[in-house]
C-alpha cells in the first residue's frame, strides 16, 4: 500500500491506541491523537491525506474539527467512526464535507477500505487541482470546485 | 417531559457508551487474533502481550456489565411505576447512565452514600426531573467541577441535594430554575437560602 498519512482522533484511549496497532500490522502507519485540540494542534504541523474522527470528544468536538478541517485544508478526507450515530449528525458531517460515515464497532477491513478509497480522492483533488493550475486562470465553476475540496453535492 | 422521552434520552447515551465499549471489546480481541495469525511472536512475546490486553477487556466487559444493568433496572423503574423506588438508587442510575455526558464536559458526579433513605412516590416524576436538573447542571457547569448530590428529608417529601463546591458554580447555575422549567408535578426545584445549594424536592411514599 502507498503510504498514508493517516491520523485517528478518539477520547477512548484504548479502543483508538489497539485500532492502531492493528492498521500497523496492515501496513499503515497511523498517527493517534486523543482529542479535537489534540488534532488542530497536529493539522497545523502536519497534513494528513486521511482523518479517521470521533464525533463526541470533551472540548472541541469531532464536528467542529470537521468543520475547521474542510475549511481550513479541504483536500484532506475525514472518516467519521463513531458510537453516536444519529441520522442529524450523518447528515451534517455529510453536508460539511466527511468523506464517510461509519459506526462503531467498525470491521477492520471495512475501514481499511474507506480509508484506501478516501486517500484515492485526495490523490485525485491534488492531481485535478495541480491540472487547473497549468492551464491557467479558472472559470468560476472550476474555482468553486477548488474553494469547496472538489466536493460534489453529496460532499464525495 | 415524559418519562418515555427522558428514558430515550438517557437510554441513547448510554448505548453510546455501550458502542464504545463493545468497539473496545472487538478491536482487542481482534488484535488478539492478528498476533496469534498475522504476526510470528515466539510464545513469550504473546504471553506478555495477553497479559496486558486481558486485563482492558476485563475492564471494558464490567463497564458494559454496569451499563446493562443500569439500563435494565431503569428501564423496569419506567415499566413498574406504581412500586416505590429508592431515591438514592434512582440518582445512582441516571448517574451512571448518563456518565458520558458528564465525562464530555470533564465533571465529575458523585451520588454520596450517607443519608436518609426516601422512597418516591412517583419515580417516574422523579426520573424525569432528576434526569432534566442533571441534563441542566451538565450543560452549565464549568469544565473541572465536581457536583455531589445527597440525600435528604423535609417531612413528607425527600430532597435531592445538588451540591458543587466549584468557584464559579453559583454564577454557572444562576439560570439553573430557568433551564428546569416544567419539571414533572410533584417535583419542585429550590435553593437553599443559606448555603446557596440547589435541592429537588420530590414527594415520598408513605412510611418510606
Amino acid at each position: 500500500m502507498k503510504k498514508i498519512k493517516l491520523l485517528l482522533v478518539d477520547d477512548e484511549e484504548n479502543f483508538v491506541k489497539t485500532l492502531a496497532e492493528r492498521l500497523e500490522i496492515r501496513g499503515l502507519k497511523p498517527e493517534v491523537v486523543l482529542s479535537g485540540e489534540e488534532a488542530m494542534d497536529f493539522m497545523g504541523k502536519s497534513v494528513p491525506d486521511v482523518i479517521v474522527l470521533d464525533l463526541r470528544m470533551p472540548g472541541i468536538d469531532g464536528m467542529e474539527v470537521l468543520r475547521r478541517v474542510k475549511k481550513d485544508k479541504p483536500d484532506v478526507q475525514v472518516i467519521i467512526l463513531t458510537g453516536h450515530g444519529t441520522d442529524k449528525d450523518q447528515a451534517e458531517a455529510t453536508r460539511i464535507g466527511a468523506f464517510e460515515y461509519l459506526k462503531k464497532p467498525v470491521d477492520i477491513d471495512a475501514l481499511i477500505f474507506s480509508i484506501k478509497n478516501a486517500f484515492q480522492k485526495k490523490v485525485e483533488s491534488v492531481m485535478v487541482a495541480a491540472t487547473f493550475a497549468q492551464a491557467g486562470d479558472f472559470d468560476d465553476a472550476q474555482q468553486s470546485m477548488l474553494d469547496n475540496g472538489l466536493t460534489d453535492k453529496s460532499g464525495k | 417531559m415524559g418519562a418515555a422521552k427522558q428514558m430515550g434520552k438517557v437510554s441513547a447515551t448510554a448505548m453510546h457508551d455501550m458502542l464504545n465499549v463493545l468497539a473496545g471489546i472487538k478491536e482487542t480481541v481482534g488484535l488478539m487474533e492478528d498476533l496469534l495469525c498475522r504476526c510470528k511472536l515466539d510464545a513469550a512475546t504473546l504471553q506478555t502481550r495477553f497479559k496486558t490486553m486481558v486485563p482492558a477487556m476485563h475492564q471494558q466487559v464490567a463497564k458494559g456489565v454496569i451499563l446493562a444493568e443500569s439500563l435494565n433496572r431503569l428501564g423496569h423503574v419506567v415499566a413498574d411505576p406504581e412500586g416505590p423506588v429508592d431515591a438514592a438508587n434512582l440518582a445512582r442510575l441516571l448517574v451512571a447512565l448518563t456518565s458520558r455526558r458528564a465525562r464530555m464536559r470533564k465533571l465529575s458526579v458523585h451520588v454520596e452514600e450517607n443519608g436518609p433513605t426516601c422512597a418516591a412516590a412517583e419515580p417516574q416524576g422523579l426520573l424525569c426531573g432528576l434526569g432534566m436538573v442533571l441534563e441542566a447542571l451538565y450543560a452549565a457547569l464549568p469544565a473541572g467541577a465536581e457536583m455531589r448530590l445527597g440525600m435528604g428529608r423535609d417531612g413528607e417529601s425527600g430532597l435531592v441535594r445538588l451540591r458543587c463546591a466549584h468557584p464559579e458554580a453559583a454564577a454557572s447555575l444562576a439560570g439553573l430554575a430557568t433551564a428546569c422549567a416544567g419539571l414533572p408535578d410533584g417535583t419542585a426545584l429550590q435553593q437553599d437560602a443559606r448555603d446557596g445549594g440547589w435541592s429537588l424536592r420530590f414527594a415520598c411514599a408513605q412510611g418510606k
